[in-house]
Order: structure tokens, then sequence, then C-alpha cells
């Protein structure tokens, strides 16, 4: 684990140092809040509801940064050919796969963390406190922090089964890009059933996001291993 | 070792031996697979058949532990390029489980001349800077058996002598160094032994020396006189011309014989006798790139 780690931190360390991944960040993190100025009208009138919806919103969105950095994670390497010495060297390849996923993992995490609470901030200026107060309630807020959780290590485990298989960080990326598509159809679809079903649906969301998340796992396991990574080389 | 990837045959039935203290430079067209080797020796790749021993330890039954005992330089330094080279070197130290890595680097880096540059990032180096980090990456524990993939692959003139001459200094140093290469000059001035393959196999492989000289023995002679008189002296005395060509008023004469001692004075006595006039004659020395091209032209007839 401890060179899972090591690997995670350099890899957060390199996405980090690119100017555009900064920008991703940003713009990911200021998106709902623009969304809830735009939208202040009918959320002010609206059922609480909307709110939530963009409550889910600002901790979904975040976690598109992450598709970026699991479709590089191996694509990238290989392009560059860094994978050859990182795969020569005496390191389990559960600990590269799981150095991977913490370091698309964490800085998500981070990100819907920071997304959460600045709609919280400013949703609370916009609507008022006490009714954003009454609305998202600490178990509320960890619920969705928990999805956005789940729905990175859902996302990143199945992009990074592709960038371990694809050639070039760009077949990857397009990859990616049908992911993001579908992450937003999906969040479409949750938003108009949790304003019919609200709590039954965040929770059955939670639980087959959870299920999704072990079978991606399970089978990203399964699919990369050093030898399938070397040969395609 | 048998390595296949689907239906193509990588290597069928490789064979060989690198000891400590000896460069061994695995020769071999594109393709023929030098890569594919280097790789299963550095624990990467799995051998279909067969197996790979590196420092006593099977690469089928202990992987990690051989990639633990091999540094490997392959044709691009493929650095991560954002990092420095201190950090950069750190980083590979402690994936390799060296405790204390800063005294190993500083010595490093002051052997590779890139003292100065410590703290730079790499995106910053030049090609030839790259490779020397790159190999340092490779030494940064202390192999025992290093793996040099073209390594001089891009480097101009100076920083391939620069190259040659770390390779040698780490040969001192009694480590076992597999130089895969196409670089046949490369080879003949630091290998102690040659084995060159073709399509995946062995087709010959001895002391880097011995198969220079292998074959028969070459000569040519510079002479003055009339091609048709050279030709009457020789079938006389039962010599086959290999090459005659006319160049500024001069013949040149090459021929091969697997008996010098008799066959040559048999030669000059006929052209002696015809009244040609010999300029010179001298033995020719293969090099390492005409003894390789005429195995590999042999082992595909």
């Amino acid at each position: 684990m401890r060179k899972a780690v090591l690997l995670a931190r350099r890899e957060i360390v390199e996405q980090y140092s690119d100017r555009g991944a900064g920008f991703r960040a940003v713009f990911f993190v200021a998106l709902p809040i623009a969304l809830i100025f735009l939208n202040r009208g009918t959320g002010g009138r609206g059922p609480d509801t909307i709110l939530l919806i963009f409550a889910l919103q600002a901790a979904l969105l975040p976690t598109a940064t992450a598709i970026n950095s699991a479709a590089g994670s191996f694509a990238a390497e290989k392009e560059a050919q860094t994978l050859v010495p990182l795969l020569a060297a005496p390191i389990a390849d559960i600990d590269i796969v799981a150095g991977k996923l913490i370091a698309v993992l964490v800085p998500a995490a981070a990100l819907a963390i920071i997304s959460l609470a600045a709609y919280y901030g400013a949703s609370s200026v916009i609507f008022g406190h006490e009714r954003i107060a009454r609305l998202l309630t600490p178990t509320t807020l960890f619920g969705l922090f928990a999805l956005a959780i789940f729905f990175i290590m859902t996302v990143g485990a199945w992009v990074m089964v592709v960038s371990a298989r694809v050639g070039s960080q760009r077949t990857a990326q397009q990859i990616a890009g049908f992911v993001l598509g579908g992450m937003i159809v999906a969040l479409s679809a949750i938003g108009s059933l949790i304003q019919s079903l609200a709590a039954e649906i965040v929770i059955g969301v939670v639980v087959a996001v959870l299920v999704s998340d072990l079978v991606a796992l399970d089978l990203a396991r399964r699919f990369w291993n050093r030898e399938e990574a070397v040969a395609r080389l | 070792m048998t390595r296949r990837f689907g239906s193509f045959n990588a290597l069928s039935h490789t064979s060989f031996v690198v000891r400590s203290g000896e460069i061994v430079a695995l020769l071999g067209p594109n393709g023929a697979g030098k890569t594919t080797a280097s790789r299963i020796i550095a624990g990467i790749l799995a051998p279909t058949a067969g197996d790979a021993v590196v420092d006593g330890l099977s690469v089928r039954e202990d992987a990690p532990r051989v990639r633990a005992r091999c540094g490997l330089v392959t044709d691009s330094p493929a650095l991560y390029e954002r990092m420095s080279l201190r950090s950069y070197l750190t980083y590979f130290a402690r994936l390799y489980d060296v405790m204390s890595p800063g005294p190993r680097i500083a010595g490093l880096v002051e052997l590779m001349g890139l003292t100065d540059v410590l703290d730079r990032k790499l995106a910053a180096f030049s090609r030839g800077m790259k490779q020397k980090a790159a190999i340092a990456r490779a030494l940064v524990h202390e192999p025992p058996v290093l793996l040099l993939d073209e390594p001089a692959t891009a480097l101009d003139p100076e920083m391939s002598q620069t190259l040659r001459e770390l390779i040698v200094s780490l040969r001192a140093q009694d480590r076992a160094i597999l130089l895969c290469t196409h670089d046949l000059d490369e080879a003949q001035r630091i290998s102690d032994r040659v084995v060159i393959v073709d399509r995946g196999r062995i087709v010959r492989e001895g002391p880097t020396d011995e198969l220079r000289s292998a074959g028969r023995p070459s000569f040519r002679a510079e002479l003055v006189a009339d091609e048709a008189a050279v030709r009457a002296a020789l079938r006389t005395a039962g010599v086959t011309i290999g090459d005659l060509s006319a160049a500024n008023g001069r013949l040149e004469l090459r021929w091969t014989t697997d008996d010098p001692a008799e066959n040559n004075t048999r030669a000059l006595r006929a052209l002696l006798d015809a009244g040609v006039r010999v300029i010179s004659v001298n033995a020719e020395t293969r090099s390492l790139e005409d003894a390789y091209l005429a195995i590999i032209k042999e082992s595909r007839q």
C-alpha cells in the first residue's frame, strides 16, 4: 500500500502541475454555483427538490475531472513510454491499479467537498440560510458526498480499464467523453427522479452505484495486468 | 525462453548467458526479439515457455524479486518530465525500497555529470541528459544486472562515446550487462561477447573478436597490370578471384582462401612470373558489421 500511495502522490502532482487541470477543476466547481445564480428565480419560488438537484450537481459535476485523470492514467504513460520503467520496478499490479485509482479519487473527492461547501454558502446567501440548513442537513450532505465518491470510483475504474487497453491518450479521452455524456444523461435522469421520490431514489442510486463500483473494480483487477500492458506497448 | 504473441513467435528456444563483469551484445535486425528478450529478463513479460534465471531467481516464479535485481534502460528515456531530477530519482529509489536514497543519488548524478541540474525539471534536459537520467534511474537500486535496450539511439557521437565509457565503467563494477542494439560499432567497441538473433532464434554466439575473425580469411592486392594477364596468372595458380576491379589505372583484387600460406604464395609467384607489378597485399580485417551481415545472410539461406 505504501507504494500505491507513493505512486498516487506522484500522479496527483503530475496531473495538477498542468494548468489545464487547474482550469478544469475551477470550472466544475464554479458551474453548479453559476447554475443556481442563473436559476435563482426558479429556485427561490420552486419546491425544495430543485435545490436538492442543484446540490446533487454540485456534488457530482467535479467528478468529471476524474474522467480525464482516469483516461490518462495508463494511456498517457503508454504514449510517453513511462509505463515500462514503472512496470520494471518491484511494485505489485494491485499497487499500480490502486495507486492510479487513488490518484483519480482523492483530487475529485476534494473537489466534490469544495464544490458542496461552495454550493452551501452560495445557496444560503441566495435562498436564505434557514431554508438551506433545513434542506441540506449533515446527513444529506454526507449522502451526496458518498454518492460522489462511489460515482468517481465507478467512472474511474471503468475508464481505467479502457485506458489500459487502448494505445493512445486521445482514444482514451474520446471514450471518456462518451462516459461523460452518459454521466450527464444519468444526472438528468436522477434529477427528474428525485423530484418525485427524493430520499428513496437517492438511496437506490447509491446502492446501484455501489454495486456497479464492485463490478467495475473487479473487472479492472481482472482486465488490467502487467503482462497485458507490456504486450500492448 | 520462448515467447509468442498470438501466432507470432517473438522468441523461440532462445538461450544464452551473461556473467558478472561482462557485456554481452544482443544483436539482430528490427523485430528479431531483442526487446522481448530484455523484457522477459527484466521480469516484466512472462515467457510463454522456458524461463530466465536472474541472479539465481526465476522470472517465472519470482518476478518481483527479479525486477528488484535488474536495471532497465530503453531507447526512449521515458521520464516523468514535470519532475525534477532529484524528485524523479527519489521516487524510483523508494519504489525499489532504497532506504536512504540521498547519498546514492548524489553519487549517481556525480557519475553522470548531472550534479548541476539535480533540481531542474527533466523537461528542460537535452536528449543526452535525459538518457543519462534514465541510466541513473536504472542504477538507483544498485542492480547486479543491467539491461540496456538501444541506449544510444538518437544520441550524438560525443554523447554516445560518453555513454560507452559509462557502460564500460559499470562492467568494472562487476555488473552483468546485456546490451541490445543494432549499432554494430557500439557492440564491437565494448562487448565481450555477442549473441546474434534473427526471427526469434539465436543464429550465432561467441566472443566478439572470435566472431569478427570467423569465416574464410580474405585478402586484397593492388596491382598494375593488364586484367586479362592477372586472370590468366591466377587461373594457372588455381586461385579463385573474389573480385577484380579497375580504378585509376590500377587493379584491385580480392580473394578468399582457406590456406593462405599455400595459396597466397602460389598466387603471388604466378602474378610476378606474369610480369604483374604488385603495389600492396593486405589481409582484410572483418568488422563486426561484415561478420554480422554474413551471419544473418547465411542464417536466412
